[in-house]
């Protein structure tokens, strides 16, 4: 399909409806950060996903948006639940509650040079990584992974994994409320069972940085970020179990289509009416592995806590915790009327204005902290939400690929990557020199062009540019 | 595209498979002259993009059996097997010579222990329907998949 694009703003495109399209595409991005590879089909999946039943507004895309399977990766994409709307497990994407964790320890930069390789040593010897079973929490069976999939992160607290303050400052307090683990399948629950508290592979790493620069002093006041501070970045996901509960309720939905009379540009769209009982059935299940990626990433806030206070002796604290792999039920005004909508977004971060009322006290008069990981090699962002976003309160998640693993590997050894890290200043700890030169920050779009255009298209504002010290790649 | 590999060595099956670019994941595409050999080629394919298969042993045998309506579903099955028992017990098949059994396919793979091979990229962790094709070609059969890594 040719994709026409017309620009309303530098940081605005449209993409016009036609032929099966329901509402138009809206991309957010510059010209320079349009992708623009060959067979880059990321516009043309943003045109398929404006094909959906029950879509409103637009099918978005953000500016890390890049080639994806059915959905782009970074779009976002809301159904009326109460005018036929569809939900669909690859509009989630197969890591379910793939997010990020921001965490502030009590040091400076300088504090924590002298330390800092005997920090990374401790984190790259303690965090699991890597392909397969392995994790810092071994379950005991399906009754304990039950108590897990229902209460998330909360579970992980009670069970002595965290501390309170924790939860306020992680999205849904740290777990779905109505995540139903009965449906979540026995290959998934095993697949799970042996990974609560690992990073896994690709493109997840812990990451040890310094906030190198403030935009905006209040709201990095009120999320713990000062200049030189030190924090943790934690990228990961619901690891085997997410992916597993992905894998069958695709299937079921593939199976299920012609009953709905629906008919798709891609299978891997595959969908069913949020009221059905096959929506009903993978929301319940998708909410429980979202649980489960938070427990995750509680149990790895662990390991760092104590690795800092081993290596440093200094408290770690939770800045936020969010999931850009999600689907929600949430109310929007659309036409002038509010209706209950399921908002999807692949690769895309909630981003809540100042006074949302789902925010915990503590960030209402900030807004909700946005992380975008950027490179390890370049940068990463804290933005925050703005008010009058009309992409459902959405905005990026990333620098976004622009290079295939092949072309990075042809392009870069891992081995002189790292001597490029090292001579910069960052640690590395890589799992293996190819899963590290797959990762190299030329594989990605600019992350400072993203965060500046995010903040063009009045998604989201700037709050703090953090460097990287260390990083443990999964 | 990217590393072909044409098999006609003794043993193994008749066709070949290569991986090929996406931005973010791993697309897999087989050829034989049998549906089974395009199957065991593209196991072979998926299981090359992560480590290095040359030597390695098998440990244990799996009875795998998986039946689907379409080919393409097949396809899908068995990958998802491959998947399933890397991630939930670390294991890799080294050979797969599927046969066909009414409405699907039998196969009983030599398992080799993941963390016994040398990796070579990152691992798969689903099967998706994005671009799925199986099906009679130029190769008598041919298929091409797309990976989550």
């Amino acid at each position: 399909m040719d994709i026409t694009l017309t620009e309303e703003s530098p940081f605005r495109f449209r993409i016009e409806r036609r032929g099966a399209m329901r509402v138009p595409g809206t991309v957010f991005a510059t010209r320079d950060l349009l992708p623009e590879a060959a067979g880059d089909q990321a516009l043309e999946q943003v045109a398929n996903v404006a094909t959906l039943p029950g879509i409103v507004r637009a099918s978005f895309a953000m500016p890390d948006v890049h080639w994806g399977y059915g959905f782009p990766i970074g779009g976002v994409a809301a159904t009326d639940i109460d005018d036929a709307g569809v939900v669909s497990p690859g509009g989630v994407g197969f890591d379910i509650s793939c997010g990020v964790r921001l965490l502030a320890a009590g040091i400076d930069r300088e504090g924590l040079e002298p330390r800092l390789r005997e920090l990374m040593d401790i984190l790259g010897d303690t965090v699991p990584r890597g392909t397969g079973p392995g994790g810092l929490w071994s379950l005991s069976g399906r009754p304990q992974m039950d108590e897990l999939l229902a209460r998330g992160a909360r579970y992980a607290v009670e069970r002595g994994h965290g501390v309170p303050r924790d939860l306020a400052f992680c999205e849904d307090y740290g777990a779905l409320e109505d995540a139903d683990p009965s449906q979540v399948g026995a290959r998934a629950v095993e697949r799970g069972l042996r990974q609560v508290g690992s990073l896994g592979s690709g493109n997840h790493f812990l990451e040890v940085q310094a906030v190198e620069r403030v935009h905006d002093e209040k709201a990095a006041a009120a999320f713990g970020l000062r200049p030189g501070g030190v924090c943790v970045m934690i990228h990961c996901g619901s690891r085997g179990l997410g992916h597993q509960v992905c894998t069958d309720h695709v299937r079921v939905m593939d199976r299920s289509l012609r009953r709905f009379g629906i008919s798709l540009p891609d299978r891997q769209l595959a969908c069913a009416p949020v009221v059905s009982p096959e929506g009903r059935a993978y929301l319940g299940a998708m909410a429980a592995a979202a649980n489960y990626g938070r427990a995750n990433r509680q149990l790895l806030t662990e390991a760092v806590r104590r690795a800092f206070t081993s290596a440093a002796g200094v408290e770690v604290d939770l800045v936020y915790d969010v999931s850009h792999n999600m689907a929600k039920t949430e109310t929007h005004e659309v036409d002038g009327e509010p209706r209950r909508l399921c908002v999807h977004r692949k690769g895309a971060t909630r981003a809540l204005p100042p006074g949302h009322p789902d925010l915990p006290g503590e960030l209402s008069g900030a807004g909700q902290p946005v992380l975008i990981p950027g490179t390890m090699g370049t940068a990463s962002y804290v933005l925050v939400g703005e008010r009058g976003n009309d992409a459902f309160h959405s905005t990026c998640h990333g620098a976004g690929r622009v290079w295939s693993r092949h072309q990075a590997l042809r392009r870069v050894r891992g081995e002189e990557l790292r001597g490029r890290l090292e001579a910069g200043g960052v640690t590395v700890r890589p799992s293996s020199w190819r899963g590290l030169a797959e990762e190299t920050p030329e594989a990605y779009k600019d992350v400072d062009a993203v965060a500046a255009a995010t903040e063009g298209a009045g998604l989201a504002h700037l709050v703090a540019r953090l460097v990287p010290l260390g990083v443990v790649k999964g | 595209m990217a590393r072909p590999e044409d098999s006609a060595r003794h043993g193994e099956p008749r066709g070949g498979h290569r991986s090929v670019p996406h931005t973010a994941d791993l697309r897999v595409e087989a050829w034989a002259p049998t549906r089974e050999e395009c199957l065991a080629h593209a196991v072979r394919g998926v299981c090359e993009s992560f480590v290095d298969l040359s030597g390695a042993v098998g440990r244990r045998r799996r009875d795998v059996e998986v039946r689907a309506e379409t080919d393409e579903d097949l396809l899908v099955a068995l990958l998802d097997e491959v998947v399933y028992r890397l991630d939930a017990d670390g294991e890799v098949p080294v050979d797969a010579e599927p046969a066909a059994v009414p409405g699907g396919m039998r196969a009983v793979p030599h398992m080799a222990d993941v963390g016994t091979l040398a990796g070579t990229g990152a691992a798969p962790k689903a099967v998706t329907l994005h671009g799925l094709s199986f099906g009679r070609g130029g190769h008598g059969w041919e298929c091409s998949v797309t990976l989550d890594v």
